[in-house]
């Protein structure tokens, strides 16, 4: 079930302590707490945010950067659609919760929560896809149950058409 | 003043031919693809929270 209600909630930049963070993926825990994720927001490779409840607590992390691909890794039916060679996109390339939070919906709503920064971003600065990079079988389920698909070729990328994501936050805000 | 010049040579801007132009039309108009009524709910949260 569920434990948060809207408004427990609180989407903000870095900056909360987070020497305790766990996630159970070593490299995640280590980007986000031994602080290498704030040398690449200094290099301004990425954006960090960090989903906290009212009191600070921390729930989870992810990270959003511009990004761009070959349209042929698209699937056929969107590759025919977008025109230019290389398709403007968004790499969501870390996303992480506590673990004990897992299997309790948080997970999908830090996803979801990134998606709309992620459409909020291409109504300033076009992108047509949301691109997520997976490391096991276990984050390659995550976002293929969340209607991901994988990009053609050999790498563990997935991708999500950010128009389609569009419309189901309309739907979801009526 | 080369980088405008190989732009010009290069880029040959696509065209939305007529079928193309009726699919986009289509799929700008149409409903949001199906969601379970978790996601839906997870949605909403999602676009509540509040943000800085």
């Amino acid at each position: 079930m569920f434990p948060y209600r809207n408004e427990d909630l609180r989407d903000t930049p870095l900056g909360t302590d987070r020497a305790a963070f766990s996630c159970g993926q070593a490299d995640l825990d280590e980007y986000f707490c031994r602080h290498h994720i704030d040398d690449d927001v200094k290099r301004g490779v990425t954006r960090a945010y960090v989903l906290t409840n009212t009191t600070g607590g921390l729930i989870g992390y992810y990270t959003l950067s511009n990004y761009a691909i070959a349209r042929t890794l698209l699937s056929s039916s969107l590759e025919r659609k977008v025109g230019y060679e290389v398709v403007p996109a968004i790499l969501l390339g870390r996303l992480a919760i506590q673990t004990p939070l897992h299997k309790q919906g948080v997970g999908r709503l830090l996803l979801f929560r990134a998606q709309v920064r992620a459409v909020d971003a291409s109504r300033q600065c076009a992108a047509r896809v949301l691109i997520v990079d997976t490391v096991d079988d276990h984050a390659r389920n995550f976002y293929k149950r969340n209607d991901f698909q994988k990009l053609k070729g050999d790498s563990e990328q997935y991708f999500l058409d950010l128009k389609w994501i569009e419309k189901r936050l309309g739907a979801a805000a009526q | 003043m080369a980088l405008i010049e190989r732009q010009t040579v290069t880029t040959a801007i696509p065209v939305l031919n007529e079928e193309e132009t009726e699919h986009f039309d289509r799929v700008l108009s149409a409903d949001a693809p199906p969601m379970d009524e978790e996601a839906k709910k997870l949605y909403a949260i999602a676009l509540a929270v509040r943000a800085d």
